[in-house]
């Protein structure tokens, strides 16, 4: 900023010696400016200029979001139990109790420590889509959540954490549908979509599925870090477009980005979604079915009540039972074969031998 | 034999080099083999040579591009010797100069007028604080690049320039002799780009050079790498030369105002060199030493100033991505030239430059003013009303003009997605819509299909259906047939030509039968009178398709329309079908972004 | 500024004289450039031949061409490895050399896209397919095109067709010659030209001749290799005669030097007269020029012989008995044109072509059947 600081220099000096002096300091510096350019120039250089696309989105895209399966149940049929429930005379509460009907489903296929281990962080995918009541039947009860939560902490579950990415505003998602309330009384974590969640994520091909729609897509992968266990819970549905949304197509909300693009193609898109994630257990809830109007519904006329709730390994077999519920053909919802074809699960839920189980009995 | 050349002369001589040089460069940007068009010509050359644009990308991307290694030199020489290229090279310094002279010629043989203008000049070119003003400038700028926002163009003397000459100069000096372009030139918004560029030239009557002593980033990024430069202007104080006289004839030419006569401050100076020659003792000299009447830096001391620029401009950047223009709030008019980058990554780029605006052969890529909102302010956009058609097929000149890669160097094969580029399928600018409230078939009932003869794709991008229409107040009473002449009452006076091979006869109310097509006539000629009319058909009317050729039975005139759909899975936005639309103002089919390869996924189609 | 007499320091000028000369440097690096075609101005010079998948759905085009593969088994689809192989041969830069764009490749129904007005000349001969690319060479360009034929003959039809005389032997192939600014040669069934814009490019030209030849040997040994099984026990022993190809048969005595070559369809105008070679002679032979064509059979030589023996008579030449001809010659002359002779030996049609008189012809043809009965072929 200024001349050179003459206090500073030996008095011995002249002024020549001096001036050589600042010379060379200033060559130097000169020379550091120089070759600072050079020095950035070689190390950022591009010569080829930049990618088409984004190399960032592609670099942190990863091969799906995981398989939660039992290793031990892979590649076999996988297990499956449906119990009816009862309204419990005296009482009064007009539905059954879930968690008396999941218990006992559980207890069928070995109880939910066959399925958690003590230690294990679980995600339970909940459909949240909806800010409406849980009497509308559009979103997972929070009873079912209540129930699943507490059960897995008893199985000694190090955490439970809950997600979705909802069509509404996430904030009133979960509070509406009573899902946060029934999460923080039990003990599970709500874990709201933020954006920093979402990466960029690819579906590897299986069959003739995969690796077409999920390409590089923005996927709700923040909750799933850390998790051992993942459980489906998941309301039975009509929805327009799909034919019906039950369990694979609870996982269209983790979906980012644009998704709506992928209604052009919906069965490619959850049968692709079958392969994003395979979750360790599914609970089908089917105390209260969607028949019309779906998937928001909106009318207590929309529903039937029906009083069933099936628990399965196997997302494509509890959405083929689901079918049943609703009434329907597997092949009215064309996913469930493309996701069979896939190998994601099995289309008939009977060849999995189902135990049929009844609390009123 | 000794060359009379002293410094100030071969300094003019090389300015003039330089404004010479780019007034060709911009000249010969137009393709084509020859010597006077693009040819080899390295266009981009002064821009190339840029430092300030070399560190604003490699803030904004992190990365150094190839083309820009030119500035290496630039930067190198200014850390040795200063802000020579300011002096001897910046074209844009050279007319701030050129005018400033101009200003200040003393032309009136006023007695006393000399010295009154000498006194005048010393006063302009007194040193002044606000030169402290570009620093501030070269803080915000290089702090909006740090977050990816890249602002420099706007105020570099380099860009402006070449984007002044491109789009205001070029343009209007053409327009009397048409050496340059065919037709002539529309760019939008200018009167706005002109307004800056004349701006700045006329400032220089208020101070000599005013734009580079208090605006220009691009000088105060080599006041600062001139920090260490070992040879420098300064005044010497030795025997040989005696005393300063204090004449300050060396302020009174000086064209930075670094006030060479005392505290010379070091990183105002130009090296304009006319101290060297005004100092009437030979006491200037340009040596590897400090000024005998001291030296200072920088203007004064801005630290204050310069942490504020900075923290606005690195809010800038932030504060735009809170608009959304670049994703979900993007303008769907914003059509970026072939090989864009996607938004966010092209903003870190785009020097505003106008090089593809000034080479697209069909003159569509424009200067946006609102399109790209703020943070875009004259960035490219495609126009399909203002060129001269659409995005030519066959043409990647925008991409091989770019000197930042904003917009990427695409090969032919790339754009048309061919080769090895076969899978990736062609670059595609967005997606044609139809307006059916505006297309001529679609909602006037009235032939036409320019847009689906024109598509360049192939296979066509537009496809169409055909219909027959009937046509309002085109009901008429049978009265008698003579083999295929038909004589009709009752038609009101048409406002088509009915003979135009477009429309054809058929019997009312047949159209509830199962082929759309009983029962149909093309009218080859007709005549219309108030009394009667007589239409001449193509055949004799059958009375097996549903004619009744009986006196009072009612006949309709329907129109054959083509109404055209588009295909949007081979639509690649070229913007042909709109630029060529009859519809002069709102056309009937336009394009806009969706679609665009540039997004990445989820454009629209999957 | 008021101008002063004053002298001006040697560093001043100097300092000054290096100014200009960094202009003149920076003038002259924007000259030298300047012939370099900007990618942009090769692509609005040319239109390029169309290509498939051009504006395919992406992903849709890999299926489109996987389902179009059935349809036309092994000719679209094999004739496109070919091609992408052929194009692959051009390389990308040799030392002095660099390519200015990506090579195109043609087929016979593209082919005249490129060379219109010579694409029936290749056609004729055989052609299957074509590459070619331009590159830079110090100051000039460089086409090079890379033609690949039917068959050897094919290859050396298209060669021989356009050679010039005079030209100077090419030290890379047995058929090559180089001109002023352009090379030519033959290698099996591949013909390639290698044309500057400007003479002494020599080197380029054979730089860029000598990458094509490397990269075309190990295809062509694999080729052989994969062809020695069947051919092995016909290739043993030494060569008969009978087996021995028409451009080994000419006399040689009289010779002129590059002037073979072989009309592989339509020879001398004659339509249905195929893989005729002809030799032209020099002064002592009046420049007549000497014909051999291998047939089937003997009697597909006779054939042959009576398909040009009307034609020469329907354009008005005429038979005559001349004592002297090679036995069971044909002799025919037209005032003003010449003399021509044909006879067959066994499966070979031969014959002189073009004799400005009579003598000079039955000389030729004398020559010839001497030639052949030399090699035993008197049959």
């Amino acid at each position: 900023m200024s001349a050179p600081e003459h206090e500073a220099t030996p008095p011995e000096l002249t002024p020549q010696e001096l001036s050589r002096r600042d010379f060379l300091k200033r060559a130097a510096g000169a020379s550091a400016i120089a070759l600072t350019g050079v020095g950035l120039a070689a190390a950022l250089l591009d010569a080829n200029g930049p990618p088409a696309s984004d190399p960032v989105g592609a670099a942190t895209s990863a091969k799906g979001l995981g398989d939660y399966s039992l290793p031990e149940l892979r590649g076999k049929p996988g297990r499956m139990a449906i119990v009816r429930g009862v309204v419990p005379a005296n009482s009064q509460a007009a539905q059954p109790d879930r968690k008396a009907m999941l218990e006992r489903a559980l207890a069928a296929l070995g109880g939910l420590g066959a399925f958690i281990k003590p230690g294990d962080r679980v995600l339970l995918k909940v459909n949240a889509a909806f800010a409406t009541s849980p009497l509308l039947g559009a979103t997972t009860h929070p009873d079912l959540v209540a129930a699943v939560t507490s059960l897995c902490l008893a199985a000694g579950a190090a955490s439970v954490a809950l997600t979705d990415n909802p069509v509404h505003s996430p904030e009133s998602c979960f509070a509406l549908t009573g899902i946060s309330e029934a999460a923080a009384k039990s003990g599970a974590k709500v874990i709201l979509p933020g954006e920093n969640l979402f990466v960029p994520v690819s579906v590897p091909p299986s069959g003739n599925i995969g690796g077409r729609l999920i390409r590089d897509w923005p996927t709700l992968a923040g909750p799933f870090k850390g998790v051992t266990k993942v459980i489906a819970l998941s309301p039975v549905k009509d929805h327009r477009r799909a034919g019906a949304s039950m369990t694979l197509k609870n996982f269209y909300g983790l979906l980012g980005g644009r998704r709506n693009v992928f209604h052009q193609d919906i069965n490619g898109i959850i049968a692709e979604l079958a392969l994003l994630v395979r979750p360790t257990l599914c609970v089908l809830d089917g105390v209260t079915v969607m028949l019309t109007n779906g998937p928001t519904g909106g009318s207590l006329s929309d529903l039937k009540a029906m009083h069933v709730m099936a628990v399965t390994t196997d997302p494509v077999a509890a959405d083929s039972f689901g079918m049943e519920l609703l009434g329907r053909a597997v092949t009215e919802a064309p996913y469930i074969k493309l996701a069979e074809t896939a190998g994601a699960g099995n289309a008939d839920y009977k060849a999995l031998n189902p135990q049929f189980l009844d609390l009123g009995a | 034999m000794r060359i009379p050349l002293n410094i100030v002369t071969a300094r003019r001589i090389s300015q003039i080099f330089f404004v010479l040089l780019t007034l060709w460069l911009c000249a010969v940007a137009t393709l084509g083999a020859t010597f006077w068009r693009l040819s080899g010509w390295q266009v981009n050359f002064i821009l190339q040579l840029d430092p300030l644009t070399a560190l604003g990308t490699l803030l904004a991307t992190r990365t150094w591009y190839a083309q820009l290694l030119w500035a290496i030199p630039v930067i190198a020489l200014t850390a040795f010797l200063g802000r020579v290229f300011c002096g001897f090279a910046c074209p844009l310094g050279a007319l701030n100069q050129a005018v400033g002279w101009l200003a200040r010629r003393v032309t009136a043989k006023i007695p006393g007028a000399r010295a009154a203008a000498l006194r005048a000049r010393l006063a302009d070119n007194r040193h002044s604080p606000w030169q402290a003003a570009k620093y501030y400038v070269l803080a915000f700028l290089l702090a909006s690049a740090c977050f990816g926002s890249l602002q420099t163009g706007l105020l570099d003397p380099l860009p402006l320039l070449f984007r002044s000459l491109n789009m205001t100069v070029a343009p209007v000096v053409d327009a009397g002799f048409q050496a340059l372009f065919l037709k002539p030139r529309h760019y939008a918004s200018a009167w706005l780009l002109f307004t800056v560029f004349a701006a700045i030239l006329g400032l220089n009557f208020l101070r000599p050079r005013f734009f580079c002593r208090y605006v220009c980033p691009l000088g105060a990024l080599f006041g600062l790498l001139n920090r260490f430069a070992p040879w420098r202007m300064g005044k010497r104080d030795d025997a040989a030369h005696g005393e300063c006289g204090n004449c300050t004839l060396c302020d009174t030419y000086c064209e930075g105002a670094c006030s060479p006569s005392g505290a010379l401050v070091a990183s105002e100076c130009l090296m304009c060199m006319n101290c060297l020659d005004a100092c009437p003792k030979e006491r200037m000299t340009f040596a590897g030493r400090a000024s005998a009447g001291g030296e200072e830096h920088l203007p004064e001391p801005t630290r204050r100033g310069f942490l504020f620029a900075a923290l606005t401009g690195a809010l800038s950047a932030p504060l735009w991505t809170i608009g959304g223009l670049a994703e979900t709030g993007k303008n769907p008019l914003l059509i970026r030239p072939p090989g864009s980058l996607d938004e966010a990554r092209f903003l870190s780029r785009c020097l505003r430059c106008g090089q593809c605006m000034r080479v697209c052969p069909t003159n569509v890529i424009q200067p946006a003013l609102t399109e790209a909102g703020l943070e875009g302010l004259w960035t490219p956009v495609l126009n399909y009303r203002l060129g001269t058609s659409g995005c030519q097929v066959q043409c990647v000149a925008c991409g091989n003009v770019c000197p930042t890669a904003a917009i990427r160097p695409l090969t032919l094969d790339e754009k048309l997605g061919q080769g090895k580029f076969a899978a990736k399928g062609p670059v595609r600018l967005g997606t044609a819509f139809f307006d059916r409230s505006r297309c001529l078939p679609w909602a006037f009932e009235r032939p036409c299909l320019v847009c689906q003869e024109l598509c360049p794709v192939s296979p066509k991008a537009i496809y169409t259906r055909t219909i027959f229409e009937p046509i309002r107040f085109g009901q008429a009473d049978f009265v008698a047939a003579q083999g295929s002449r038909l004589s009709l009452a009752g038609l009101p006076r048409p406002t088509v030509n009915l003979g135009s091979g477009d429309y054809y006869l058929r019997p009312a109310g047949l159209s509830a039968m199962a082929s759309p097509e009983a029962g149909l006539r093309r009218i080859n000629a007709a005549i219309w009178a108030e009394q009667g009319q007589t239409l001449t058909l193509d055949a004799a009317p059958d009375a097996k398709q549903g004619w009744k050729l009986s006196p009072g039975s009612v006949v309709e005139v329907v129109v054959r329309l083509q109404k055209p759909y588009v295909d949007a899975a081979r639509c690649i936005g070229c913007g042909v079908c709109e630029h060529e639309c009859p519809i002069a103002g709102l056309r009937g089919v336009r394009v806009s972004f969706e679609n665009e390869s540039r997004s990445g996924p989820g454009r629209m189609l999957i | 500024m008021a101008a002063r007499e004053r002298t001006i320091s040697t560093a001043q000028r100097n300092a000054s004289l290096a100014v200009l000369a960094l202009v003149c440097a920076i003038a002259a690096y924007l000259l030298v450039r300047q012939p370099q075609l900007n990618p942009a101005v090769l692509v609005s010079l040319r239109a390029p031949a169309p290509k498939a998948g051009v504006a395919a759905q992406p992903g849709g085009s890999v299926a489109a061409a996987a389902l179009a593969t059935p349809e036309t088994p092994g000719t679209s689809a094999a004739g496109g490895a070919k091609q992408a192989t052929l194009a692959s041969l051009l390389p990308d830069a040799v030392p002095g050399v660099k390519a200015l764009a990506a090579a195109e490749s043609f087929n016979p129904t593209t082919l005249s896209d490129k060379i219109d007005g010579k694409a029936e000349l290749y056609l004729a001969a055989g052609f299957a397919a074509m590459a070619c690319r331009s590159y830079q060479a110090g100051l000039g360009r460089v086409e090079l095109y890379l033609y690949r034929m039917k068959s050897p003959d094919a290859a050396f039809a298209a060669f021989s067709g356009q050679r010039r005389q005079g030209a100077t032997q090419s030290p890379l192939a047995k058929n090559g010659y180089l001109t002023e600014n352009a090379l030519f040669l033959t290698s099996g069934s591949d013909y390639l030209e290698v044309i500057a814009d400007r003479t002494g490019q020599r080197p380029a030209l054979e730089a860029l001749a000598k990458a094509v030849l490397a990269g075309l040997a190990p295809a062509r040994e694999a080729k052989a290799e994969a062809q020695s099984g069947t051919k092995a026990e016909a290739k043993s022993g030494a060569q008969p005669a009978a087996d021995l190809s028409p451009p080994d048969l000419f006399p040689v005595a009289g010779l002129k030097a590059d002037s073979l070559r072989l009309a592989v369809a339509d020879a001398f105008g004659c339509q249905g007269l195929t893989s005729v070679y002809t030799a032209e002679y020099d002064a002592s032979f009046g420049g007549a020029a000497a014909l051999l064509s291998r047939r089937k059979s003997p009697a597909e030589a006779k054939a042959q012989l009576e398909l040009y023996r009307r034609y020469l008579t329907d354009n008005g030449f005429a038979a005559q008995a001349v004592p002297g001809a090679p036995s069971g010659a044909v002799v025919l002359t037209l005032e003003g044109i010449g003399v021509e002779v044909l006879f067959t030996r066994g499966p070979l049609l031969a014959g002189v072509h073009e004799a400005p008189d009579l003598t000079t012809a039955l000389k030729l043809a004398t020559a010839l059947d001497m030639a052949l009965k030399a090699k035993g072929l008197d049959k």
